[in-house]
Formats: C-alpha cells, sequence, structure tokens
C-alpha cells in the first residue's frame, strides 16, 4: 500500500489503512519513545498514545515534508508530554548502572549496533537524556529544547555538555568508540 | 526539527545510530490503538449477545409466571372450600372469594358479586385466578348475561347457591363451559346474595387451550365429580407442562484443538525483483500439535414438542494448538499480503522463532480465548423415564476475548506474532450427541461435541487459511424436576 494511499484511508478512518501505516512506522517510532521512557512498557505506552494523535491529527497533516517526519514529531511531542506529567528531570543516574548492562561483544550487525548506543543513551539521566534526544537526535535548537521543555536556554545547553560527556565516557566504557578522546567517531559495522 | 545545520561529527553519528533502532511493539499496542479508534466494533457482537441474555431471561421469567400455584401436590383430592368477603376500595362491589386451601397448591378462586339495589341488576364475577397478578377485570374477555327467573332468588327452600348453579348449568352448557364455577357456586358457604332478575357473568378468557380442564365439559348432573375430575386432569397437564419447557444445564467441556492449513504463502524475495513467490502450504510447512483446551457455560434448552427443543446459552472457552518451532537469533523477517484489490503489500517482523527445522526446538503455542452465544435445535432420538439421547446442532457467533497466533513468515522460515491480523469476532459450527440420565439428585447430561470454526482465524489479507476443530466432551447437570 503506498503512502497516499495509506494517508487517504487514514483520513476516512479505515482500519486497513491504519494499520498499514502502524506496521510501516511503529518500529521506528518505539525506537524513538524507547530512548525517551524508562522502558519499553512505557515506551509502549508512548507509541500508543502517540499513534492514537497520529491518526485523529492526520487531517492536518498536508503532505509538506514526509510522513514519518510528521508521525516523529507527534510522537516525540508525546513523549515529551507524559514524561513532563511525570517530571524527574533532576533525577541522577550513577553511572555505576552502566555495570549492569550486558552487551554483546562480539561482531554484530549494525541493527544491534544501534541498540547498544540507544542502551547508552538509555543510562542517561532523565534530564540529561531528554535534553540529548531532543537536541542530539531529533535536531531541535537549544532554544526550541528550552520551549518544549520549561527550562532556560542555558539550562538546556549546560545539560547537553554534561550529557554529551557523560554519554561519552559510557560509550568509550563500551568500546562503542574506537578509543578515549578520539571524539564521536563511532566504531561499527557500517562506519 | 531537524533544521539545525551546526551538527557535530558526534551528534550526527549518534543520530545515524539512534534513527536505525527500531523495536517491534507487542501486540496490546495495536489492540489499544485499534480499540480507541473503532471501539463500535465491539457493538454487534455484544447487543447480540446481550440480546440473547435477555431472550434467555424473558422466557425463564414468563415460564416462572405461569401457574406453578396450580400444579397440584395431590391431584386427587380437592379440599374443602372457605370463604371470606373483602370490601373493595371503593366500597360497592364487595368480593366474596372462595379460597382453596394452599396445600393443594390450587389459586384462590374469586366469585365476586356486587350488591344490587332491589329491582338491580346484580354482577356474579367467578373464575379461577390462575394469574394473581393481574387485575381480576383483565382476566375476563366478555360477559354472559344469564336471565334469572323472577322468584328463584326468593325461594327459601334451597340454598341460594344451589339456585344459581342450576341456573348456570343450563345456561352455560349451551355457551361454553364452566364447570368449576359451578362447583364453586355449589358451595353452601359461598355467599352470594340475589334479590334481582338478573346474573352477570364475568367468563374467563377464552385463549385457555393449554389449560383446557379449566373451562370444558358442561354440567350437569353430579356437579362435584365433574368438578374433581376435571381439576385433576387440570393440574395433571398443567405439571406436565411446566415440567417440559425450560432446562438450565451447567456444563464444562474438556476439549483437544485441531487444526489445518489451506493456502499458499506468499513470498517477495529481494532477488526476484518484487516478484511474488507462491508457495502452497501444505502439512508440512507448520509442523503442530494438538493442545487441550476447557469450555464452561450454560444451555439452555426450551422445549418446543417432545421431539424438538431451542437450545441457547452462554459459555467461555480457552483452547489452541502448539507449533514446533525452534530459536534464532533476532531476524528481520517478511510476510505478503494481499488487500482485498489483490494488491499485494509487505510487512515486515523481528522475530525469534525459527520454523523447527533447526536446533534447540520449542513449541510455540497459538491460542484463543472465546466468549460465544450458542443457538441451535437439540432433537431428541429416543427417551424414556430415566433417559434421554439427543443430538444437537448449533451456531455460535464468539467474540475473542485474548488470543495469539503465530504465522508462518513468506519465505517459510520463521514465525511472527501479528495480532491485528485475528479476527475479533468469529462464529463456530457444533454438533454434539447427548446422553442424559437422573443421579445424585440431578441429571447429568454427557456425550462428545465437534466444533468448527468457519471463518478462518486471520483476515482475508493473509493468504492462508486456518481451520479449527475442537473435539470436546461435554459434563453437564440440570437440576432434577
Amino acid at each position: 500500500m503506498t503512502e497516499e494511499l495509506i494517508i487517504k484511508g487514514c483520513r476516512e478512518n479505515l482500519a486497513e489503512a491504519q494499520e498499514a501505516m502502524y506496521a510501516r512506522f511503529s518500529p521506528r517510532m518505539l525506537g524513538v519513545c524507547y530512548r525517551y521512557a524508562k522502558s519499553k512498557e512505557d515506551a509502549e505506552d508512548m507509541l500508543q498514545e502517540g499513534f492514537i494523535k497520529v491518526y485523529s491529527q492526520i487531517h492536518q497533516f498536508k503532505g509538506e515534508g514526509s510522513l514519518e517526519g510528521w508521525i516523529r514529531k507527534i510522537i516525540v511531542h508525546t513523549c515529551i508530554n507524559v514524561l513532563k506529567k511525570n517530571k524527574k528531570f533532576s533525577d541522577s543516574v550513577s553511572l555505576i548502572h552502566a555495570h549492569d548492562l550486558r552487551l554483546n561483544e562480539y561482531n554484530v550487525p549494525s541493527i544491534l549496533q544501534a541498540k547498544q548506543v540507544v542502551e547508552c543513551i538509555r543510562m542517561l539521566p532523565m534530564g540529561y537524556r531528554t535534553v540529548l534526544n531532543l537536541y542530539a537526535i531529533e535536531g531541535f535548537s537549544h532554544k526550541e529544547v528550552a520551549a518544549i521543555l520549561d527550562i532556560e536556554e542555558s539550562t538546556s545547553r549546560s545539560q547537553y555538555t554534561r550529557a554529551k560527556a557523560m554519554l561519552e565516557d559510557i560509550l568509550i566504557k563500551k568500546k562503542i568508540l574506537a578509543k578515549p578522546r578520539e571524539r564521536f567517531k563511532m566504531v561499527s559495522g557500517e562506519n | 526539527m531537524e533544521s539545525r545545520f551546526d551538527m557535530s561529527n558526534f551528534e550526527r553519528s549518534l543520530k545515524e545510530h539512534a534513527d536505525r533502532f527500531t523495536i517491534v511493539p507487542s501486540e496490546r499496542v495495536w489492540k489499544g490503538i485499534y480499540n480507541d479508534l473503532h471501539p463500535g466494533s465491539k457493538w454487534p457482537s455484544l447487543a447480540m449477545g446481550l440480546l440473547m441474555i435477555i431472550t434467555l431471561f424473558w422466557m425463564g421469567n414468563n415460564q416462572k409466571n405461569q401457574p406453578e400455584e396450580l400444579t397440584a401436590a395431590n391431584e386427587n383430592t380437592i379440599q374443602p372450600v372457605t370463604t371470606h368477603s373483602k370490601q373493595s376500595s371503593n366500597n360497592i362491589f364487595p368480593e366474596n372469594r372462595v379460597i382453596v386451601p394452599k396445600t393443594n397448591e390450587i389459586s384462590e378462586t374469586v366469585i365476586k358479586t356486587d350488591i344490587p339495589e332491589p329491582g338491580q341488576t346484580a354482577k356474579v364475577v367467578a373464575m379461577q385466578d390462575y394469574k394473581r397478578s393481574l387485575p381480576l377485570k383483565d382476566k375476563a374477555e366478555k360477559i354472559l348475561e344469564i336471565p334469572v327467573q323472577p322468584g328463584i332468588a326468593g325461594n327459601d327452600n334451597l340454598p341460594i347457591n344451589r339456585k344459581v348453579s342450576s341456573l348456570l348449568s343450563e345456561e352455560i352448557s349451551s355457551k361454553s363451559s364452566l364447570t368449576p364455577l359451578s362447583s364453586f357456586v355449589n358451595n353452601e358457604n359461598s355467599i352470594l346474595d340475589f334479590n334481582t332478575d338478573r346474573i352477570s357473568i364475568v367468563e374467563a378468557p377464552e385463549n385457555n387451550q393449554d389449560l383446557p380442564g379449566l373451562f370444558t365439559n358442561s354440567t350437569n348432573g353430579n356437579e362435584s365429580l365433574k368438578t374433581q375430575s376435571n381439576t385433576t386432569q387440570l393440574n395433571a397437564m398443567l405439571k406436565k407442562k411446566k415440567q417440559s419447557n425450560l432446562e438450565w444445564i451447567f456444563y464444562v467441556a474438556p476439549s483437544l484443538t485441531t487444526v489445518h492449513f489451506e493456502g499458499n504463502n506468499l513470498n517477495t524475495p529481494a532477488s526476484m525483483n518484487g516478484n511474488i513467490v507462491i508457495t502452497p502450504i501444505s502439512k508440512h510447512s507448520v509442523i503442530t500439535k494438538p493442545k487441550f483446551g476447557l469450555e464452561a457455560g450454560v444451555d439452555v434448552n426450551y422445549k418446543l414438542n417432545e421431539k424438538i427443543a431451542v437450545t441457547s446459552g452462554a459459555h467461555a472457552s480457552y483452547s489452541g494448538y502448539k507449533i514446533v518451532s525452534s530459536f534464532v537469533h533476532p531476524t528481520l523477517t517478511t510476510v505478503t499480503f494481499e488487500d482485498s484489490k489483490g494488491n499485494y503489500f509487505n510487512k515486515n517482523y523481528m522475530t525469534h522463532y525459527g520454523n523447527g527445522r533447526g536446533m534447540g526446538k520449542f513449541m510455540i503455542q497459538n491460542y484463543n480465548l472465546q466468549f460465544a452465544v450458542p443457538v441451535g435445535l437439540q432433537w431428541n432420538l429416543w427417551a424414556n423415564d430415566d433417559m434421554k439421547v439427543s443430538v444437537v446442532s448449533t451456531i455460535e457467533p464468539f467474540l475473542v476475548l485474548g488470543s495469539r497466533a503465530y504465522i508462518l513468515s513468506g519465505d517459510g522460515n520463521n514465525y511472527v506474532n501479528d495480532p491485528s491480523l485475528l479476527r475479533r469476532v468469529n462464529l463456530n459450527g457444533n454438533f454434539s450427541s447427548m446422553f442424559s440420565f437422573h443421579g445424585a439428585g440431578v441429571n447429568w447430561h454427557i456425550g462428545p461435541n465437534v466444533k468448527y470454526q468457519v471463518f478462518s482465524t486471520y483476515h482475508n489479507i493473509y493468504p492462508v487459511r486456518e481451520h479449527l476443530i475442537n473435539y470436546e466432551f461435554k459434563i453437564g447437570i440440570s437440576k432434577r424436576k
């Protein structure tokens, strides 16, 4: 089913089209939710809430930009709204937790490399993680991040700096970064 | 969003990795979304179930309101009647009630008279109050007017009731029969005051064909004997009628489920440039094993006649089967579907269930938890006082309350679970034979039942059809009458 048919079907509230859209985008969107959530179950709750919004707001999609980008935007905002309801940005997660994570060290396909990176992101404290997700991965500016999270722009900058440093350390410990201070170059099957 | 161009290598690399990360959601997510988007789709089945339940309760209640009190405990004797007077609310029509004691389980019979002024018309209402809940006037359909010969009321040599009885017997025998009436007015304890030349009788409803003993047989001669005979006949018929109509059977049924598949597995391998490879599915494609399940519920049988009964009820059941699988590393696999317009489309799944031909075999289970409302007919093949043999055929719409169904991937190498493919409402066909007997104070009903799922477990977009057959053994009990 083409994307145009999916959009048209969703606008007509056809279950088949909705299901097709869900099947096409839900795995990636759950990956997005997973970066924000504490657990997979929480991520699935976010995904469910997000997709319901997607279907209810599909009439507002004008076809400007990709459908996936539009869905992702709604999903991210849903995740942030859920986090705001349980706001614990001040939580600090010790790096000690990183030792609890069991990672496969053998030659893994890129999909598992991506999983490792995401798992490392999820080790960050909630506040750091959220800022890093929004700034580094979703591509928001610090000004936008500050507006989304109701914080100062300077707070967003400082949290991102700390988050980035902490993530670097985790990635190095997990040997996902090639060597200490050889910055920002991932070791993966593809890179 | 995604419009910032000052991303460093770190952020760019991080984004690339994060964007590649996908997780397949569990089935509950789509179920939750679907239920939120299409809440109304449950209503037809729920409404149908509710309608059936209401119908059953109505039938049961209707049956309960039948003349239970008319069922005689002692069919051969009629207890002496007694009378009492009761003033009605407007104090114009005092009621003279002839009460048959409850030990006889015959409801009170009302003989109601008005006390007219001298020279005016008197009215006598006499009938079996077999529907006690109804007002007396609602039970009457027409009024018989019987002229009273002048002087009859004033003959002091005969009790007044005898006079009326004689008069009524003659009149009624030419129109309709009211034997019990004669009996009751014969009773000398009845208080009837006639100083009038006319008597009006409110006759009982004519549509009491099922109570023939009440208003049949004209009377002359020995009224009491005929009344007794008729009442006995009536009570026997009512007792028989009550026994035969409604039966509630509570049962459990262990079951064994088997499955076979039909259709084609569609595959779109990358090497075929999008062309579809069609592989007929066979018993070797999916290796299954039967699995035990359980059904529990209630059957309600409403007897239409000696041979046929309508049967309905409600039950919940759990059934399923096992598939031989094997554990594999997480694998991205594809299933190809065909929509109603003949267009093919793919869905990708992440799975770690192999097709059972590798190492590390284990069983995965497809199951189904359902609520069903069967409707059908029961034929009694043979019966005596203690045993009965019958066959039952029903169809049962059911609502899937919970399920899991692994399907074979397009390349036949993996199993994937996709709850969105499952029908939420389906239909079963049942055929069973039942042996009923008495024991331990209840009626027992045992027998085999074969259940066939009419539609495939999956929506039509999945080109493989699943044929499910349940073999059950019902064990039920009902109240002994």
